[in-house]
């Protein structure tokens, strides 16, 4: 199965190989070797009528043979011999002989290269075909080949004979100003003009075709990139170039429309010729890296001049427009080639110099084209068997052109692509530098951070133990050495460093900063030793979740203020029961202490140094301490704002 | 019977302080009073005494080394630490070496002894912060305060657990979050509907187990470091 396939398809490449390089090689044959297309038809029976004559006369059946008929050689074209008769219908007459056994060979047929303007032939007297003519109301221009078949046998009664047969061929008269061109004329069995006609319906017209629908694809792709980048002005200048081009190029496909629509088309095709050849031009220029405004403002307005000379002037001014208007571009073209070798020369790339090679030809061809359209007669009298073919060849010259143009920009679209991610890589490794520098730097800040956060916090320990234990010591030791102290206030006082430091370390050591946890603590030490003096404390903790905490060295400070509050209620206070309640009122920490105790009336002295201790430390927390008492109930209020 | 009392301090004071407090009571009788950890260690393996006292500065070990001992090849002693603040890493690190009890320098002569006799019966003391660490110890939420909220979150199953002799069981945590929100052991035992008594015991219960766990992760971070 699979390998049959396979065999399948190979013959399937192989034959559309063989196709393709039988395209290239015509291709590359009658652009080199223009005698190619005659070569062929030699060794079959083909038929080329010699005795032609012609004769103007308006009719619409083939003259008799007896009428003033004037010899003429095919091909015949009016403009090269200078022939502008009165506007009469052309008829030309051309005797041939067919051999003894012509039906052996099959059909047989009439082959016309080109007949721009149609016409109807006759077969021994009678019509056996027709191509439409411009009328007033429609213009036709037959770019293609026509193989007509030629009836033949009894049943055609006027068909093809063996030996002398006649052949009519009557047009319409020629438009004023304008010249008839007659090909040379081929009769022979249809197998053999079958493949010259194809040859020349490929070259003519597929390929236009082909070119155009090309184009249009191209333009409608760089002209979206450019429309997306219109800083990528060479794009939208390449992309114009293959829109106009396609347009152009229509002409080969166009060959009957209706007249005013023909007027039209005209416009439009010279137009995109003078366009065409103008962004040719801006291409080169910028190519070439010379940057002219005026000149290229100048180019433009040239190329609109023929369109609105036809414009204005109706299909009368054509000719001049073809002529004239034309031709100046090949001052344009000048300037084309010197940019493109000057971009050749500088550049030194591969596409640069293909560029200006490409270009040569294609001017080469436009030139030979343009000859041959306005029928110079030099040209006929130079390659008299290839004028007469007239195979206009800048459609193939302009397509390498456009090719070479395309890899061109596709090229710079690839380095921009490399560019692009070189940049990309050196962005990525400069990023991934700058990151571990400013993680570098980061870090040293954080250790800066902690450095000093650790230094503040020596700071703040040695001042507390300064202004707390040490105050309490020095005041100690003083009284000690006066010898006004009795062993229990000795140890009292001892008690009470101990208790301070104690305090001091349950606060610091707490590795969470919870104000809560802390307090829990001081619950626990302080709640035996009231108990111990028959004082009993209630403790009420009423903090909701997630409030703003106080900072350790805050907790410190709000649990001595406390620890103060219930020293003097242990002390001074002879109460029976304590209540010690902490609320959080939004930022703000309260913490209350109440007690049954007599007041404070009864050891002001004493009272007044702790609470002004108290306040003193309050103060210091941006908090504030109050006191209500009367006998029975005094209370102690410390307020304290938290860190947000 | 008299409980047989080991003293290992190096300051003569406190010392003179603890032999004088346990002297005094007519159920404790002191079987020994030496200043260093070595000879604390000899003493502990001549005597068997049923409480040791033991400083953790001492000039020549650790302390904590004095305890490991004890809780290795004397576990019927129980040991009793003695600390200067009661603060949190000192104690904590005694209890993971096996002590079950710790003393105040600074505690009176009577409060010395009701501590040896409370260990006895078989209760702890604990303070709401080290109860904190403990929990923490265990990989599981301390009570729901402010910072609190959730810090372990899949701390759970370390409770569920059972089968591994170093978890602790509900009750244990239960008892350790009223412990670390400042409560009263009166006050837990009223919450938890149990009597004081029990709440201690289920202290000791949880100083052994801590212990337990900690020599648990001791040996498996050992293992983990390529040393076992």
């Amino acid at each position: 199965m699979k390998l049959d396939k396979w065999a399948c398809c190979e013959c399937r490449v192989l034959a559309m190989k063989r196709f393709f390089a039988r395209l290239w090689f015509i291709g590359c044959l009658s652009l080199l070797f223009p005698a190619a297309l005659e070569a062929q038809p030699t060794t079959s029976p083909v038929i080329v009528p010699s005795n032609v004559s012609m004769l103007l006369i308006n009719r619409s059946f083939p003259p008799p043979d007896d009428a003033e008929w004037a010899p003429v050689s095919l091909p015949d074209n009016w403009a090269h011999r200078g022939f502008r008769p009165e506007p009469l219908p052309v008829w030309y007459r051309l005797e041939f002989d067919v051999p003894a056994d012509f039906e052996k060979l099959g059909a047989w047929a009439l082959y016309l290269p080109y007949l721009y303007d149609g016409g109807e032939f006759f077969l021994n007297g009678k019509s056996v075909a027709r191509m439409a003519e411009s009328t007033d109301t429609s213009t036709v221009k037959w770019e293609r080949p026509h193989l007509l078949a030629l009836p033949y046998g009894a049943i055609y009664g006027n068909g093809l004979n063996a030996g002398h047969n006649l052949i009519h061929l009557r047009m319409n008269a020629p438009k004023p100003n304008a010249s008839l061109k007659i090909p040379k004329i081929r009769l022979g069995p249809a197998q053999a003009l079958q493949p010259i006609y194809e040859q020349r319906l490929f070259l003519i017209r597929t390929v236009a075709q082909v070119t155009s629908s090309a184009c249009f694809a191209t333009a409608a792709f760089v002209l979206f990139i450019w429309w997306r980048r219109r800083s990528e002005v060479l794009y939208g200048i390449f992309g114009l170039m293959a829109l106009l081009w396609g347009v152009r190029t229509l002409t080969f496909v166009i060959e009957q429309l209706p007249t005013g629509q023909w007027n039209l088309w005209r416009l439009v095709y010279q137009s995109a010729t003078g366009g065409f050849v103008v962004m040719m031009a801006l291409f080169a220029l910028r190519t070439a890296g010379v940057h002219r405004p005026k000149l290229e403002r100048f180019l433009i307005a040239y190329s609109l001049i023929g369109p609105l000379v036809l414009a204005l002037g109706g299909s009368a001014a054509e000719r001049w427009v073809s002529a004239v208007w034309t031709g100046g571009f090949f001052l344009v073209a000048v300037l084309i080639i010197v940019m493109v070798s000057l971009a050749a020369w500088r550049n030194r790339t591969g596409t640069a110099v293909a560029l200006m090679f490409s270009v040569g030809v294609a001017v080469i061809a436009a030139g030979h084209d343009y000859f041959l359209l306005v029928s110079a007669p030099w040209l006929a009298r130079v390659a008299p068997q290839w004028t007469a073919d007239r195979i206009f060849v800048l459609q193939f010259a302009a397509n390498a052109v456009l090719l070479v143009m395309g890899s061109i920009l596709a090229s710079r679209f690839i380095n921009a692509l490399h560019d692009l991610e070189s940049l990309n890589q050196t962005l990525d490794r400069r990023v991934a530098e700058r990151e571990a520098v400013i993680e570098q730097n980061y870090q040293r800040l954080v250790d800066l951070e902690g450095q000093r956060q650790g230094a503040e916090e020596r700071q703040r320990i040695m001042r507390d133990m300064h202004d707390g234990l040490g105050a309490q010591l020095f005041s100690s030791l003083s009284r000690a050495e006066r010898a006004d102290m009795s062993q229990q206030e000795m140890s009292d006082a001892l008690r009470g460093c101990i208790a301070e430091m104690r305090l001091a370390i349950d606060s610091l050591s707490t590795s969470d900063d919870d104000f809560e946890a802390t307090f829990s603590d001081f619950r626990y030490r302080w709640e035996p030793q009231l108990k111990a003096l028959g004082i009993y404390s209630r403790w009420q903790v009423d903090i909701a979740l997630d409030v703003p905490q106080l900072a350790p060295h805050n907790s410190l400070q709000v649990l001595r203020i406390l620890q103060e509050a219930l020293t003097n209620v242990l002390k001074h206070s002879r109460a029976g029961h304590v209540q010690v309640r902490l609320t959080w009122a939004g930022t703000l920490l309260q913490a209350e202490v109440e007690d049954d105790g007599v007041g404070l009336t009864d050891a002001p002295r004493a009272h007044s140094r702790g609470l002004h201790n108290m306040r003193t430390r309050a103060g210091r927390l941006g908090g504030k301490l109050t006191l209500a008492s009367i006998p029975g109930r005094t209370v102690l209020t410390l307020s304290v704002p938290t860190v947000a | 019977m008299r409980h047989q009392v080991l003293i290992v301090e190096d300051e003569p004071e406190l010392l003179l302080k603890f032999a004088t407090a346990v002297q005094s009571d007519p159920l404790l009788a002191l079987s020994g009073a030496v200043p260093t950890g070595k000879a604390g260690m000899a003493l502990l393996d001549a005597l068997k005494p049923d409480v040791l006292l033991v400083d953790l500065g001492l000039p020549d070990i650790s302390g904590i080394e004095v305890i490991r001992h004890s809780a290795l090849h004397h576990p019927n002693t129980d040991v009793l630490v003695v600390t200067m603040f009661g603060d949190d890493q000192h104690v904590l690190a005694s209890i993971e070496a096996g002590a079950t009890g710790y003393l105040l320098k600074d505690a009176l002569a009577d409060r010395i002894c009701v501590s040896i006799h409370e260990l006895r019966a078989g209760g702890s003391p604990i303070t709401p912060s080290i109860a904190r660490k403990v929990l923490a110890r265990f990989r599981l939420p301390v009570p729901a305060t402010i910072q609190a909220s959730s810090k372990n979150p899949g701390a759970k199953s370390a409770v569920s657990d059972g089968s591994s002799p170093a978890s602790l069981t509900e009750r244990e945590v239960d008892i350790l979050r009223l412990v670390a929100k400042g409560l009263s052991f009166n006050e837990v035992g009223d919450s938890l509907g149990i009597s004081p008594h029990t709440v201690v015991a289920h202290v000791k219960k949880i100083y052994r187990k801590l212990a337990v766990h900690s020599r648990g992760e001791a040996v498996f971070e050992a293992g983990q470091m390529g040393l076992l």
